[in-house]
């Protein structure tokens, strides 16, 4: 077998083996060493409330950071997926209450009421998703003129629409059966500490996606389009689709974590999304999702977000100022986006 | 009509201001190689666009038939699907993907089901390689593959929708002369298999060797069809140009002087791959007012030596010396600044600012020269400018005119006149006369003897051995990026070169 | 006997050629929206014309226009910076602190803010042009660390510097108003025809361009690519920096807020100004004229109390505009390449 560093090496049987790649397996040293030197700084850490609640937000990251794998590998970029979650928030909620669920409010069937919110509200976000991929596929936009175009518009539009007042209260339903939803693994003194809905929800996106990706002709037609368009429309691919799609899911999976937040936070906090492209970029990047397109993986992005968060965390705990925190990611994301530059650009052995 | 697999018949194409084709039909009969000849502005790539989907049914006035049925092509993928396989001139892969998935991308959105394995598909893909006795391992990743190979590539990827017909545009452009050999065995034995093959091609030499009949096209017109028996070299070029073309090399009046120029062990590391050297022990010298030919296969490192002088690549080892002194190249700048420039191989990409008109195109390498203090002289630019416009005979309304309103010879042109700007003692030209039509071609082999006999020394780089045997002085041959041998124009053939490049 | 006629319209044809000379034919077509939107606000308030209204936009926009001129160097080489807004207001910060808080004298604040801004600017220019990370990611990064830093360095609340000594002859040029404009305003106007100049008439001007249009054709040509490039980060990080002093001057508060959202005005300026998002054309005279349309539209919205947060909306909408005319005209340039 010819030993060869950038081709994913696979030995049939070897289930680890299957899932990671070389180059995933380099991204999980950083991680435990991380998690090793957290631990270590910070007693607090590796306790169970703060395990899972640290899965909890990072999956609200995760959700959409799925969205964003997708349609990096594809080629190109959203940086308007914060506003969109916020707009999502906002606009469920501010529909659920307006109608009262449709006449279901405080009934035995408001969950209907909410779940036909939900629904609309991911289909007006996926307007958005159109938006974004008609500029940039369609008129030829650069993506990060065009999204962060969108950014601002939606962005202003929730800012008119709610004129920075929250949406309070909401339908029982809503903020405990789908906002406090957890499967319990054990109780921490008072405190029932489970599995929640967003960890839930981003695990089997993960999953599901990664079978995507690797298994089906769309995935191909995802990387082939993110590697090299040209050679993909030629080959018969409507690569038009396949980006088209792309934004959607993006914009869809930004406004069901935006949802999930509103759920979670009991209101419809206008703010929320705010600087959520960057943590899920710089995510991305970590996980090894070239910038360029073409190469990348949903269990690359898996480690990155948690990679992130963690950091995230144990910057929190050791009573680090949140807005240094800020100025640490942009640092993170140049180093992480340079050294996938010189790992792309190292001279391989032939 | 029947024993055609393709014909367009009574093509006729026009374009804003200029009809590209005029009533063409072009027949292919079936397991037949035609070769497709015809200057650059013949129509050749633009009946290849119709033949192949680009410009679909609709935009032009003639009809399409394969196999004695009329058909519509929608696009390019429509073509593929009803047996026209086309491989373009330009090498175009997926990089970071495999050899597998590269020949089946696009075929997966065929097969019904949605699910396709990486192993899978990796042994499909080595199956047809081996059936088609095409050598590429279908694991590789395509960023490794040499420029033949992905060439190789390309031609696997075509043929896996098992076309009736299979269109090759200049293949060989980029191919080292093994891979040339390989590939003419491929294509007869696809000849074999009852493939049919359109091979475009301006080196008559292939046509010669490799075609069954051969059509050319003048002026959007065709001209002529000859079978093989009837092949007149002089007669083709003749047709191709409309002229008698008496000689096609101009002579000079060789007036070379003392050495000007001396590389000793030129060794540059390769940059992307480790333990390996881009070129390696380069030696040779020039002289003044001396063509000096740099012969040898695609890989050899001629283009390489070309940059590595022009300052493009860092020395790993070796000296360059100009007139006695040992100097030191780090960048483009250095190389002008002691009078080096460096005519590139592909004026589109790397040759021409093509958001700027003549005038910007030529002063640009040589700024100092058109200023009057701080600033831009208008009439010191204009100077320069209708200079270069009238010595090489740049045919356009003036220099204000964009270059991308230009023809290929007319841009090289330009690209040569921008190097002559920078008042070079050495000029080094990759492939000059690549893609322009015979005669600019003959027109930049006559500037080549000017400037030589102006005293400005050249080294040639040319895959067209004829035009370098004829143009050059003297020879340098170089083979897997070293120095193997040095030949007089007294002693050089087209075989004593090729035997030593084989070295 | 010459014919009146004749004369008057020989006169308008001369005069036109020398308008032409003066813009390029794009700049021409920009004028016409600048002027059908003035003569729509002239329409639906007649307030616009107002003496003071004038002199506020050009007030206004040279606050930030200054920045545009830094841009739009970056954008014609062909990169962006999407962090100028966030390190103007960062710049702003550390001034004020530097100033208010660490006591330094004011000179020295000045200079250490400029410097700043031009370390920053030079950071970007090195991880884009050296690193070769794309300029849209390494300007994100920036972005948010120039934020997360300013907001750190205040803990997010506002820094007066009212009561320092020295304060009042610094705020006094920040705040006064020579001819009903401010002394911003003819700097702005100042840089502008400068580089205009530099841009058109000199040899740095061609290596811009020609760097914009292909770096490989550049470098060819001789011209040190790498140095071009990150000579106009360094020369936008001295007008961040120049804009950020003038900002404190003006509000004589510094504030981790300021700013927010100036990198949608100054992109869309450049747009607008026919500075083709790809590199390699647009002039300064574009630039001036976008600005300007931007101050005016925004100004429009205000004397039309449109919400504050529609403004935004209608900013990104208008940036969309300007680039997709800008996208298809380009393509029909090189569409005459295949």
């Amino acid at each position: 077998m010819e030993k060869n560093n950038l081709s994913i090496k696979r030995k049939d049987g070897s289930f680890l083996a299957r899932i990671f790649s070389v180059q995933e397996a380099g991204i999980l040293v950083p991680l435990i060493l991380l998690i090793v030197i957290f631990s270590c700084l910070n007693s607090g850490f590796y306790s169970l409330p703060n395990i899972f609640s640290v899965l909890k937000t990072l999956a609200f990251y995760g959700i959409v950071a799925v969205g964003m794998t997708l349609l990096i590998i594809g080629g190109d970029i959203d940086i308007s997926v914060g506003s969109t979650a916020g707009f999502a928030a906002v606009f469920s909620t501010f529909i659920m209450m307006q109608f009262n669920c449709f006449g279901m409010l405080d009934t035995p069937n408001e969950w209907i009421g909410v779940f036909i919110c939900m629904i609309i509200t991911l289909g007006i976000c996926s307007l958005v998703g159109i938006l974004n991929a008609f500029l940039i596929v369609d008129f030829k936009l650069p993506a990060f003129i065009a999204t962060i175009a969108t950014l601002y518009v939606v962005r202003g539009a929730i800012m008119v629409v709610t004129n920075g007042n929250p949406i309070y209260p909401l339908p029982k339903f809503f903020m405990d059966d789908i906002g406090r939803f957890q499967i319990p693994i054990t109780k921490v003194g008072e405190e029932l500490i489970g599995i929640s809905l967003p960890i839930i929800v981003f695990i089997v996106l993960v999953i599901v996606f990664e079978i995507v990706l690797r298994r089906t002709k769309f995935g191909r037609n995802v990387y082939a389009t993110g590697s090299n368009i040209e050679v993909a429309k030629l080959a018969g691919i409507n690569t038009r689709r396949v980006r088209y799609i792309n934004f959607i899911i993006t914009a869809m999976l930004a406004a069901l974590s935006g949802m999930l937040v509103a759920a979670f936070t009991r209101q419809g906090y206008p703010p929320i999304g705010q600087g959520w492209e960057m943590q899920i970029i710089a995510a991305a990047a970590v996980g090894g999702i070239a910038m360029t397109g073409g190469s990348g993986s949903m269990i690359g992005t898996l480690l990155g977000v948690l990679i992130m968060n963690i950091v995230n965390n144990g910057l929190v705990m050791m009573n680090i100022d949140t807005f240094v925190q800020q100025a640490v990611q942009g640092v993170i994301i140049l180093v992480a986006v340079y050294v996938d530059i010189v790992r792309r650009n190292r001279k391989v052995h032939v | 009509m029947a024993q055609f697999v393709l014909e367009a018949r009574n093509i006729t194409k026009d374009f804003p201001g200029v009809r590209a084709l005029n009533n063409v039909t072009l027949s292919v009969e079936k397991g037949e190689i035609l070769g497709l000849i015809g200057e650059n502005g013949a129509g050749k790539s633009t009946i290849l666009k119709i033949i192949n989907g680009i410009y679909k049914t609709g935009t032009f006035e003639g009809k399409i038939f394969i196999n004695g049925l009329e058909v519509v092509l929608h696009s390019p993928h429509d073509a593929l699907i009803k047996g026209i396989g086309f491989v373009p001139q330009e090498i175009n892969v997926m990089e970071d993907l495999t050899v597998a998935e590269n020949i089946f991308v696009g075929h997966l959105t065929e097969e019904k089901t949605s699910f396709a394995k990486q192993s899978q598909i990796i042994k499909r893909a080595a199956e047809f390689l081996k059936e088609n006795k095409i050598n590429l391992n279908s694991k590789t990743r395509v960023k490794m593959l040499s420029i033949g190979q992905k060439q190789l590539l390309m031609i696997a990827r075509a043929l896996s929708w098992d076309p009736h017909i299979l269109i090759l545009d200049e293949p060989t452009t980029a191919l080292a002369l093994d891979d040339v050999d390989n590939l003419f065995e491929i294509v007869l034995q696809l000849k074999q298999n009852g493939k049919s093959i359109i091979f475009v091609t301006h080196k008559l030499e292939e046509i010669t060797r490799l075609t069954d009949r051969v059509t050319i096209l003048r002026d959007g017109t065709n001209i002529a069809t000859y079978p093989r028996e009837e092949y007149n070299e002089g007669r083709i070029v003749t047709d191709m140009v409309g002229r008698t073309i008496t000689s096609m090399y101009p002579s000079r009046s060789v007036k070379i002087g003392e050495e000007l120029l001396r590389v000793e062990g030129l060794t540059v590391a390769h940059p992307k791959i480790k333990n390996k050297n881009l070129i390696e022990n380069v030696s040779f010298s020039l002289k003044k007012g001396e063509v000096l030919g740099l012969a040898g296969l695609v890989g050899a490192g001629r283009t390489e030596t070309l940059s590595t002088l022009f300052g493009q690549y860092p020395l790993t080892a070796g000296k360059i010396i100009i007139e006695g002194r040992q100097i030191n190249i780090k960048s483009e700048s250095d190389a002008i600044k002691h009078g080096l420039c460096l005519v590139t191989e592909d004026r589109k990409a790397n040759g021409l600012l093509m958001l700027a008109n003549i005038k910007h195109n030529i002063v640009v390498t040589n700024l100092k020269k058109i200023l009057n203090g701080f600033f831009i002289s208008r009439k010191k630019e204009n100077e320069v400018a209708n200079n270069y416009m009238s010595k090489l005979s740049i045919k356009a309304p003036g220099t204000q005119t964009m270059v991308v309103n230009l023809s290929g010879g007319n841009q090289q042109k330009v690209v040569i006149s921008k190097s002559l700007n920078t008042d070079p003692k050495i000029l080094l030209l990759d492939e000059p006369t690549k893609g322009i039509d015979v005669g600019s071609k003959n027109e930049i082999y006559n500037l080549i003897n000017i400037l030589a006999g102006m005293g400005i020394s050249i080294i040639m780089v040319s895959s067209e051995l004829p035009e370098l045997l004829a143009m050059c002085d003297r020879f340098i041959i170089l083979a897997h990026g070293t120095t193997v041998g040095e030949l007089e124009k007294s002693e050089a053939t087209q075989e004593t070169v090729m035997v030593k490049c084989f070295a | 006997m010459s014919n009146p006629e004749l004369t008057s319209a020989k006169a308008g044809k001369t005069a036109l050629r020398y308008i032409k000379k003066i813009f390029e034919l794009q700049e021409v077509y920009i004028l016409i929206p600048l002027l059908a939107l003035i003569g729509i606000a002239s329409i639906f308030n007649a307030g616009f014309w107002d003496g003071t209204n004038i002199s506020t936009i050009f007030r206004r926009m040279s606050m930030w226009g200054l920045i545009a001129v830094g841009e739009t160097l970056i954008i014609l080489i062909g990169e962006i910076d999407i962090s100028v807004g966030a390190m103007v207001a960062f710049v702003g910060v550390f001034f004020s602190v530097a100033f208010a808080i660490w006591h330094l004298p004011l000179i020295l604040a000045i200079l250490l803010a400029v410097l700043l801004a031009v370390v920053l600017s030079a950071i970007n220019g090195f991880c884009i042009v050296k690193l070769k990370i794309s300029a849209f990611i390494t300007t994100i990064a920036m972005l948010y660390i120039c934020k997360g830093l300013a907001k750190a360095m205040t803990s997010a609340r506002p820094v007066p510097i009212l009561s320092e000594p020295g304060a009042e002859g610094f705020l006094s040029i920040g705040q006064s108003e020579p001819l009903s404009l401010s002394w911003e305003f003819f700097l702005f106007i100042a840089v502008i025809i400068v580089f205009q100049i530099i841009l058109r008439k000199t040899a740095y001007g061609r290596k811009i361009y020609a760097t914009g249009d292909n770096k490989n054709v550049a470098r060819l040509a001789g011209i040190k690519v790498d140095r071009i490039k990150i000579s106009t980060f360094l020369i936008s990080g001295v007008f961040i920096g120049i804009s950020g002093v003038f900002m404190i001057a003006k509000e004589a508060v510094g504030n981790a807020n300021f700013a927010d959202g100036l990198e949608l005005s100054v992109i869309a300026a450049t747009a607008i100004g026919g500075i083709s998002l790809v590199g390699g054309s647009g002039t300064m005279i574009g630039t001036l004229i976008g600005v300007i349309m931007m101050q005016s539209v925004s100004n429009i919205l205000i004397l039309l109390s449109v919400n504050q947060h529609l403004q935004s909306v209608l900013l990104g909408i208008i940036m969309v505009l300007s680039v997709i005319v800008d996208v298809q005209r380009r393509n029909k340039l090189l569409g005459k390449l295949d």
